[in-house]
């Protein structure tokens, strides 16, 4: 239960307010994870960001900068956002909950069934922490960071990006959320970027198979699932075995390396499938 | 942290005093916005907590005091005006999507902001509108029509759409749609349900519940939790009283033993009762819990039925026995190695048990000579099939509310059942029932789990004992493991068949686990037989039905009543023997199947509570549904996909139920002219949200003469209506509606007698005119005329007629149900791209409300069939008891193409014609579905849900998930 709430109104403000309470506080977006009887956390005392001004997109000559307060609806219903991080961020089903999730909210609560995580990883966005760091999301996230995020800084693409959420229904648990980033040279894969949520504790990047796919070792379907199964060991969940959970992440990110080097986007312009 | 909130509320400043973490929704309750519901504890999936947020929909769950500070909130009361109806409320109400309403504010409230931000919907625009909305009446699907009606009256105020078909053109409002009569109140958010009621200073009910599936209470130290000052009284098995019963709703006397006490030494299941803390806050009760010190001595748990019937199995009811009649004649022997710690179990009359082995019920039967049929055969085919454990999910949670007015107690109570649940309570109480009143309030859903007597017996014995009003509402948590849900079954299938086709023998073999207790232990199952093997014409037929104590979660009547479990069996079977036989399974089904003026016979061995009887079908409506639905799914033609990773299968079944139960059920209604001409409805009848009471009142305006307009309702108050026995074994629309029908005609006689009165002309040769009036030869007179002269000083007082209904005719509703679905042979997923549910429910009195009962009928069961599942672990405690992980379908899980037709015919016992619809509607999706992955990819798949790992281990991709 929360029972101490901060509305800072400036950056600076936070932080202090960070120094002081320490781990017995955390940083708020809207609270819909914080808040949510099934996820919360037993943070007594919040630091929220609603007065920072987080909550403009901007896009620059090089990259598209999405503060940290944007939500997820505001996200999808941006025009200049990348067409595929919009997608992944309707992969959260329910719009009310869409309405307060914010993106910073979002990397921050860093669960391995996150719909962002993946997709910003795979487009290699970074994040700007207070006071005034720059890392990669990969970095934030594996790296377990705490620092307030301010705004997320994705590079426009060179290559083509693709996201896949596996679940049994529109709403309820995902089983995997996996995003795939290829970059090609004529014929030949020139960088790779896979990431994959869902069996670990948290999205993981799969470097061998990224890997293999540019030295060339991994020319078809059957090639990557086997690499892809090789590179994870998924634990059984509540909704999904471990071998169908290693099988679904073999295929669904085969199936994603295959669209992204065919260019093909399923959805054309849909946000939800 | 306490502080002073300032926002904006529909417009209005509001300044308020609040801990800054309190929960938005429960703030706004306490602030007296009713309209803002809870039905998922603050975890966002429901949506019935939804405001516009600085005009943007959220759910208030997920808010806490502290972020409203500055904001602006609109509630659906910004919506209406007065008692007007804002459009897109009219149009939701007039597509039929307000059934129980609990959310149906919070859905207006969504469509609103949506036809702000689009004018022109698409369907997608409307699923995403309603993406964060759950709810079991409908089955969404009439959303889409109510935001087509809302779009255009948007443009023209004075646009009609036609919301369903009609039916009976001989008649004004029966057989057509017209606006539900609870429907304004409840799409506007009004106070109407159960926790509306509650006065300020009502103490509340928080149970201790066990952590453990099987165990002996040892020792309860209540000394610290006593203690606590606005603590008020704490009941555990040491103070609760003596009395053992059923918590079943179901006629006197039940067939259901009365295996419990409301508090018992030992705990049966992960959740079950160990004290009632009732206390004058909510806080203070939660505190006292955890100040409860309990000693359990545990116990191995029995979780499968498997686990029940091993020769070493744990005992879980090893009580002593006791039978009010017909006793066997061991009955010393087998109370030998009873356990007084177990308590008791008394049986009202025997149900074939033997808790000794587990055995809570049990049941055989059958008609011809069943080795003879077999012998006869070219074909035997046995397989088994087996179903989950599956919640109802109500929107609304079990909710109680009682008080005392003067000597007698008042229950405030979300039920199926008021005059059984008096019944019960009285008896538990020790107290005559004229002590005590129930009445009804609107039911936020119910699809059977309230048919039982779930927490009002506590309750209700805590205000009797206290004096204190008293509420207890159960979470979502307690909903999944304290209330009821269907029983998971194993049944075995034999088949005997000719090449032809034509069944010679037919075995069911059904084993259910029915869980710590045995409400409904007996009839369920018989149910998985009784609404099955009559839909196949066989001379040689068996059953056995055994059920089993366990220490699961409790079951209980969920729609359906073991019907969809037996319906999987058996037309999967079917479709099975058809394979074997390499025909069509449409021709095989057309081969056996029930048709007009069949006679059952296999009934004459399956009653519910009492001897069976056969039974003549007199309105059979499957030739049309049949030819109508292979037709709207181009039957015979095979589907292809541009994917070859997707196979195309399709599959047809054929569904069955009852109309209430023959013999055993009774209805009663009164109905009272008023002194201007209109009506007023006296219902014993106990609407769900199925839209009973519009039923009703459309029985009286039809026979009376009379606009619905001038006929009020006054439903299921044990104190100002008549007796009934209650709404389930979809018994509503026939015996509740029957009563109805005939207290109108009883009223009709009275007020046409009255007339000839004045007159001065016989009665039979006056006629009652629409709009409510009488011909004379000589002249006219109106209803309020005759009122007028009845209630004169020398008139023979208020007009009323009264009626009771019983029958020993029984009128089943049919249906066929066809299905396509799309199986992706790489990924394992299964879609269903076409749902078509044709329905003989003989005359549809109310078309959109009928159609929305199927639609969500049809829905909840495709959620079995494909996504739901109660898990445990090995210690049988639930790890899925929330509505995120559990797997309800949402308006995203929706059919690609969902239609529901239907198909009229004309029972000669039903009102009007009319025979049930709803509970029919679940039987279909298992067995259909099944068939169809089947179809799509040759893989059988004998137990739900069917999952994608379930294909993909069919198609060896994977190992095989574990069994059982």
């Amino acid at each position: 239960m929360i029972k101490a709430f901060y509305k800072p109104g400036s950056v600076a403000e936070a932080v202090k307010l960070k120094e002081q309470f320490g781990a017995k506080s955390c940083w708020f977006g809207n609270g819909t994870l914080i808040n949510n009887a099934l996820f919360g956390s037993r943070c007594e005392r919040v630091i929220s960001v609603e007065k920072l001004q987080l909550n403009r997109i901007a896009s620059r000559n090089s990259h598209l900068e999405i503060g940290a307060g944007v939500t997820l609806q505001q996200m999808i219903d941006a025009p200049e956002i990348e067409l595929v991080l919009r997608q992944a961020a309707g992969h959260l089903w329910s719009r009310n909950i869409r309405n307060m999730a914010t993106i910073g909210g979002n990397i921050g609560a860093n669960r391995t069934d996150s719909c962002l995580i993946p997709c910003l990883m795979a487009l290699s966005a970074e994040v700007e922490t207070a006071p005034g760091k720059r890392m990669s999301v990969e970095e934030y996230v594996r790296e377990r960071h705490n620092e307030l995020i301010l705004k997320v800084l994705i590079p426009l693409p060179e290559g083509v990006c693709r996201v896949q959420r596996v679940a049994r229904q529109a709403k309820g648990p995902t089983i995997i959320t996996a995003a795939v980033y290829i970059l090609q040279s004529g014929q030949r894969i020139k960088k790779a970027i896979i990431a994959l949520g869902g069996i670990a504790e948290q999205v993981t990047r799969l470097t061998a198979v990224e890997q293999g796919l540019e030295k060339g070792s991994l020319a078809d379907k059957p090639a990557i699932e086997r690499a892809v199964a090789k590179g994870i060991t998924p634990r059984p969940t509540l909704s999904a075995s471990a071998a169908y959970l290693s099988y679904i992440s073999s295929v669904t990110i085969a199936d994603l390396v295959a669209a992204c080097q065919e260019g093909k986007n399923e959805y054309e312009n849909q946000i939800h499938p | 942290m306490s502080m002073k909130i300032k926002f904006t509320l529909n417009g209005t400043f509001r300044s308020i005093d609040a801990q800054a973490g309190e929960n938005g929704q429960k703030l706004l309750q306490r602030i007296g916005i009713h309209s803002v519901r809870n039905s998922d504890d603050g975890t966002g999936i429901a949506g019935s907590d939804a405001v516009l947020f600085d005009g943007r929909i959220v759910n208030t769950g997920l808010l806490v005091a502290a972020q409203i500070e500055g904001h602006d909130i609109k509630t659906v009361e910004s919506l209406s005006d007065g008692r007007t109806l804002s459009v897109v409320q009219a149009a939701m109400v007039d597509a039929g999507v307000v059934q129980s309403g609990y959310n149906s504010s919070a859905a207006a409230l969504m469509l609103t902001d949506l036809l702000e931000r689009i004018p022109e919907p698409t369907g997608t625009d409307i699923r995403d509108a309603l993406s964060g909305f759950y709810t079991r009446d409908n089955g969404y699907q009439q959303f889409f029509k109510a935001v087509e009606i809302a779009k255009q009256r948007r443009k023209d105020p004075a646009h009609i759409t036609g919301v369903a078909e009609e039916f009976r053109e001989d008649l004004r409002d029966v057989g057509t749609a017209r606006r539900k009569v609870d429907g304004p109140k409840l799409v506007m958010g009004k106070r109407a349900f159960v926790e509306d009621m509650v006065e300020p200073g009502s103490c509340v009910i928080k149970m201790l519940r066990s952590p453990h599936a099987h165990a002996y209470i040892q020792d309860i130290d209540l000394t610290e939790a006593e203690n606590l000052p606005g603590v008020v009284l704490i009941i555990t098995h040491r103070n609760c009283p003596d009395v053992y019963y059923t918590p079943a709703g179901q006629n006197f006397p039940e067939p259901s033993p009365y295996d419990r006490k409301m508090f018992n030494e030992k705990v049966r299941h992960c959740g079950d009762r160990v004290a009632a803390v009732v206390a004058e806050t909510e806080e203070i009760a939660c505190k006292a819990l955890k100040q409860i010190k309990v000693t359990y001595v545990v116990l191995r748990p029995v979780l499968s039925i498997a686990e029940a019937a091993a020769s070493d199995a744990p005992l879980v009811q090893n009580g002593l026995l006791e039978y009010r009649a017909h006793a066997p004649d061991n009955l010393e022997a087998l109370n030998r190695p009873a356990d007084p710690r177990d308590g008791k179990i008394l049986y009202p009359f025997p149900i074939g048990a033997d808790p000794r082995k587990n055995i809570a019920a049990s049941a055989a039967g059958g008609i011809g000579d069943i080795e003879k049929g077999y012998a006869a055969a070219d074909v035997i085919l046995e397989r088994e099939y087996q179903t989950s454990q599956v919640q109802q999910t109500p929107c609304e949670t079990h909710t109680v509310y009682t008080r005392m007015d003067g000597d007698r107690l008042i229950i405030h109570a979300s039920t199926q059942v008021p005059w059984h649940m008096r019944r019960i309570v009285a008896r538990v109480l020790g107290i005559s029932e004229n002590k005590i009143r129930v009445i009804k309030e609107r039911v936020g859903g119910a699809y059977g789990s309230k048919q039982d007597i779930l927490l009002e017996d506590v309750c209700a014995y805590a205000t009797w004992k206290t004096g204190r009003s008293v509420f207890f509402q159960f979470d979502r948590e307690e909903e999944f493991t304290a209330a009821s849900s269907r029983h998971p079954m194993k049944i075995r299938v034999k088949l005997g068949a000719k090449r032809d086709g034509t069944l010679t023998a037919v075995t069911m073999n059904v084993k259910a686990n029915t869980g710590p207790f045995a409400n409904h232990g007996l009839t369920v199952p018989m149910n998985a037989c009784s609404k099955s093997l009559p839909l196949f014409l066989c001379e040689n037929i068996k059953f056995d039905v055994t059920s089993y104590y366990s220490n699961i979660f409790p079951t209980g009547a969920y729609q359906g009543y073991g019907a969809p479990q037996g319906s999987f069996a058996l037309q999967t079977a079917m479709a099975e023997l058809a394979e074997e036989l390499r025909m069509d399974c449409k021709v095989l089904i057309e081969k056996n199947r029930v048709r007009e003026g069949a006679m059952l016979e296999i009934l004459r061995c399956l009653g519910e509570g009492r001897e069976g009887a056969p039974a003549l079908v007199r309105s059979c409506g499957l030739d049309a549904a049949l030819n109508l639905g292979a037709a709207m799914i181009a039957w015979g033609q095979k589907e292809t996909s541009r994917d070859a990773d997707i196979k195309i299968g399709k599959a047809v079944v054929i569904v069955q139920q009852g109309s209430g139960l023959p013999g055993l059920d009774q209805a009663s209604a009164a109905i009272t002219l008023q002194s201007d001409g209109s009506f007023i409805v006296h219902s014993g009848g106990t609407d769900l949200g199925t839209g009973l009471d519009t039923l009703c009142v459309k029985m009286a305006s039809e026979t009376l003469c009379t606009d619905m307009e001038k006929i009020s309702i006054i439903s299921a108050d044990t104190d100002h209506t008549p007796f009934d026995t209650g709404a389930y074994a979809s018994s509503g629309t026939f015996f509740s509606g029957n009563a109805a029908l005939m207290a109108a005609r009883d009223l009709k006689k009275k007020i046409l007698a009255e007339a000839a009165k004045i007159l001065k002309e016989p009665a039979k040769k006056l006629k009652m005119l629409y709009p409510a009036r009488v011909q004379g030869s000589s002249r006219t007179l109106s209803f309020e005329d005759i009122a007028r002269h009845a209630e004169n000083g020398s008139g023979r007082g208020p007009l009323a007629g009264r009626a009771t209904f019983t029958t020993e005719h029984a009128a089943f509703p049919y249906g066929a149900h066809f299905c396509e679905v799309a199986v992706n042979t790489r990924s394992g997923e299964i879609k269903v791209r076409k749902y078509y549910a044709l329905q003989d429910c003989g005359t549809p009195i109310n078309p959109e409300l009928a159609e929305g009962q199927v639609y969500g009928g049809v829905l909840k069961a495709i959620g079995h069939s494909l996504w739901e599942e109660m898990k445990m672990d090995k210690n049988g405690a639930c790890l899925n008891s929330n509505l995120w992980e559990y797997g309800g379908p949402t308006i995203g899980d929706l059919p690609e193409d969902f239609r529901v037709k239907l198909v009229a015919t004309n029972d000669p016992f039903g009102p009007f014609g009319a025979k049930s619809v709803s509970e029919l509607s679940c039987n279909g999706p298992a067995p259909a579905i099944a068939i169809a992955i089947h179809d799509a990819v040759g893989v059988w798949l004998r137990a739900w849900p069917f999952t994608p790992e379930k294909i993909l281990a069919g198609l060896k991709k994977i190992p095989e998930p574990k069994k059982e």
